[in-house]
């Protein structure tokens, strides 16, 4: 059932197995997975059902380094951030689980074939088929013809998209399709305007959370007490709930050994360099290295990868790369092709006059090119269709970042309408960064070249220090690490298992437990790690029985 | 491939103040790729941004004057294969943004020397 704190009468107590507190693509998957296995799952959501301005400022706070879009990086309703998901799903290699001797803090307290199970059952909750194909099966399913790239330094990676039905340009998005499930669902109560408001421990017990409180912004109150808690609120607010608790409780909730908030990180997505070709090559290019559609007509984007080889040899972190093919640049089309991107960045064009100039000169191409688009079943917001006339493309890459004790979370001095601290944030880049995208744009320069299918041309910020990362580099929303996952409570906020470290019955799950984010889009992992802590709270409560 | 470039100096294809086989060479590498070798004055100018970041690798090259006005087949063959080689072991360079393989930014200061080209 789907109850909102505002109907109840104030002081309501309910009691539940589990208590799942945030209603994004962790939460959902997770008290749907625990309902089917008998479990009473309380689901309470600080916002509604839709978007409410008054419940996503409370998102607000100060972002004190790298910029961090805290307001425009996450949603606060029903879905939560998954609302603006771009439905991207990989899976993680082997060695971003692994010590890596040349990334500090990395390795995670499992290994990559410990996560496979729960990808295949992800898949399901994703809306794929199970089980997750290889990418080499999907490559030979789409009968891509790839060019010979060297897969000791560069492999094929794909991306596959999540779509609400086959065919379609919408992404799969997990309030559609799961309110009407948990609506029905007898062993869900979702509570939605349920704002957290702090955590009751036992008399004498500080490891042991005996309730919750949450609060709407109405004024109303209600108390959740269960067997078992679990802070599934986004990769930030994760790490803020936390810090609240342990502020209020003069400790514990993982704040013993000052780990909780920091080694934050995210993806940092650049453009180090353009590849130049002739049209016809580029053509060929478009061709493979593009989104492309599988049989059932599910969407495949194809990039490249740097191979663990290649990453230990030159001592750098993972990186991936996809094509974003470009108009002849004085053409009408790239130039409506660079006003678009402006407006979706939120930045008014530079030279407005003179591109819009260009495109009324250029206007049959300019129609002409959407045309070939929208008949190739690309969304605007989609770049690299086939078919446009093109003889460069910009290499744009997804960067792992090395965990950084001083990228950290920590809480305002401001508070917000509900009286609990507002977040700060200060994320930092670091140089290892900058020698990836170097690195990774060498070897894809290098490896197109040998083929002959273009040249490369770097962006000037990668080949020395003289310009700032800040001016290269941008967030990518995919908050990671500020929980971060180890069995050492010295360096990780939870144990392998997302238990919160000195806490018998306090979870996380989410991106913040990732001990480091690989070069894939979190949300795939972030449910089979869902799917992983429900099959352990399913454990932790038949031992109770 | 600095063999092969002594290899085109020691022939003395290149007169001094009348180059003649730097057309050839120009037009050869334009042929392998107009984008980034557009003209003889680009890669020219690839040449002399090469000599001033790599001034030991280009100080190796004779600036002897050559002596025929087009390279031969089986020597420009010769200068692919080494190309070639260097994309495959990775024998690459940075010059003003561009990624070279190293024999192709070394033909580039040959063309620039043989302009007339000094400073580096």
């Amino acid at each position: 059932m789907i109850d909102d704190l505002r109907s109840l009468p104030s002081g309501t107590r309910i009691k539940a197995d589990v208590c799942v507190i945030g209603a994004g693509i962790a939460g959902i998957s997770l008290a749907r997975e625990l309902a089917q296995f008998g479990l009473q799952v309380c689901l309470v959501e600080g916002g509604g059902l839709d978007y409410e301005a008054d419940s996503q400022a409370l998102y607000d706070g100060q972002s004190v380094g790298e910029t961090v879009s805290l307001l425009g990086g996450r949603l606060r309703y029903f879905g939560g951030s998954g609302n603006h998901w771009g439905g991207r799903c990989a899976t993680l290699d082997p060695i971003d689980l692994r010590r890596r001797a040349w990334v500090p803090m990395s390795g995670w307290p499992m290994q990559r074939s410990d996560l496979q199970p729960y990808y295949d059952r992800a898949a399901v909750v994703a809306g794929f088929a199970a089980p997750w194909q290889s990418d080499t099966q999907t490559i030979a399913e789409l009968g891509a013809r790839l060019p010979g790239v060297d897969s000791a330094v560069l492999q094929p990676f794909l991306w596959r998209y999540a779509a609400a039905a086959p065919g379609g340009n919408a992404i799969f998005n997990w309030a559609d399709a799961y309110q009407r499930e948990l609506r029905a669902a007898r062993d869900v109560r979702v509570l939605v305007h349920a704002n957290f408001q702090g955590f009751t421990t036992r008399a004498g017990e500080r490891g042991r959370v005996d309730s919750l409180t949450v609060a709407s912004l109405s004024g109303s109150t209600a108390s959740i007490v269960a067997g078992s808690y679990v802070v599934s609120c986004g990769g930030i607010e994760n790490a803020r709930l936390l810090l609240l608790a342990a502020e209020r409780g003069g400790g514990g909730f993982g704040s013993d050994h000052d780990v909780l908030g920091r080694y934050f990180a995210q993806h940092s997505m650049a453009i180090p360099a353009t590849i130049y070709s002739s049209s016809d090559r580029m053509a060929v290019l478009q061709e493979q290295y593009n989104i492309l559609k599988l049989p059932d007509r599910r969407e495949v984007e194809i990039g490249l990868a740097l191979s663990a080889a290649a990453q230990e040899e030159h001592q750098v972190l993972n990186c991936s790369a996809y094509l974003e093919y470009l108009g002849d640049p004085a053409s009408g089309l790239a130039l409506a092709q660079e006003v678009w991107r402006s407006l979706l960045q939120g930045r008014w064009p530079d030279d407005m006059g003179d591109k819009a100039a260009g495109i009324a000169a250029d206007l049959p191409e300019v129609l002409g090119g959407l045309r070939r688009r929208l008949a190739a079943g690309h969304t605007l917001s989609r770049e690299g269709a086939k078919g446009i006339p093109s003889r460069s493309a910009q290499v744009r890459l997804w960067i792992e970042q090395a965990p950084d004790p001083r990228s950290r979370i920590a809480l305002a001095s401001e508070r917000d309408r509900l009286g609990l601290r507002r977040v700060k944030v200060d994320w930092r880049f670091s140089e290892l960064e900058r020698t990836t995208a170097a690195t990774m744009a060498r070897l894809i320069g290098t490896e197109f070249a040998r083929l002959d299918i273009g040249r490369c041309k770097f962006e000037p910020w990668v080949l020395g220090n003289a310009i700032a990362l800040s001016e290269a580099l941008t967030e990518s929303f995919h908050y990671t690490g500020a929980t971060r996952m180890s069995e050492d409570p010295a360096v990780g906020v939870v144990d392998a298992d997302c238990r919160v470290h000195g806490m018998r019955n306090l979870y996380v799950a989410g991106s913040s437990v990732f001990s480091t984010a690989g070069q894939v889009s979190p949300t795939f992992t972030i449910v089979a790690l869902a799917l992983r802590l429900a099959d352990r709270l399913r454990d932790a409560h038949a031992r109770q029985l | 491939m600095l063999g092969a470039a002594q290899a085109l100096w020691s022939r003395r294809l290149w007169p001094e103040g009348k180059p003649r086989v730097e057309r050839h060479l120009a037009a050869w590498l334009q042929d392998m790729n107009r984008v980034v070798f557009a003209d003889v004055e680009a890669i020219s100018a690839l040449g002399s941004r090469y000599a001033a970041q790599t001034r030991d690798d280009v100080q190796g090259l004779p600036h002897a004057a050559l002596g025929a006005e087009r390279l031969s087949q089986g020597r420009l063959q010769e200068l692919a294969d080494r190309i070639a080689l260097d994309w495959r072991q990775h024998h690459v360079v940075v010059v003003d943004g561009w990624l070279l393989a190293r024999t192709e930014a070394r033909l580039c200061s040959i063309v620039w020397s043989a302009r007339g080209g000094t400073d580096t």
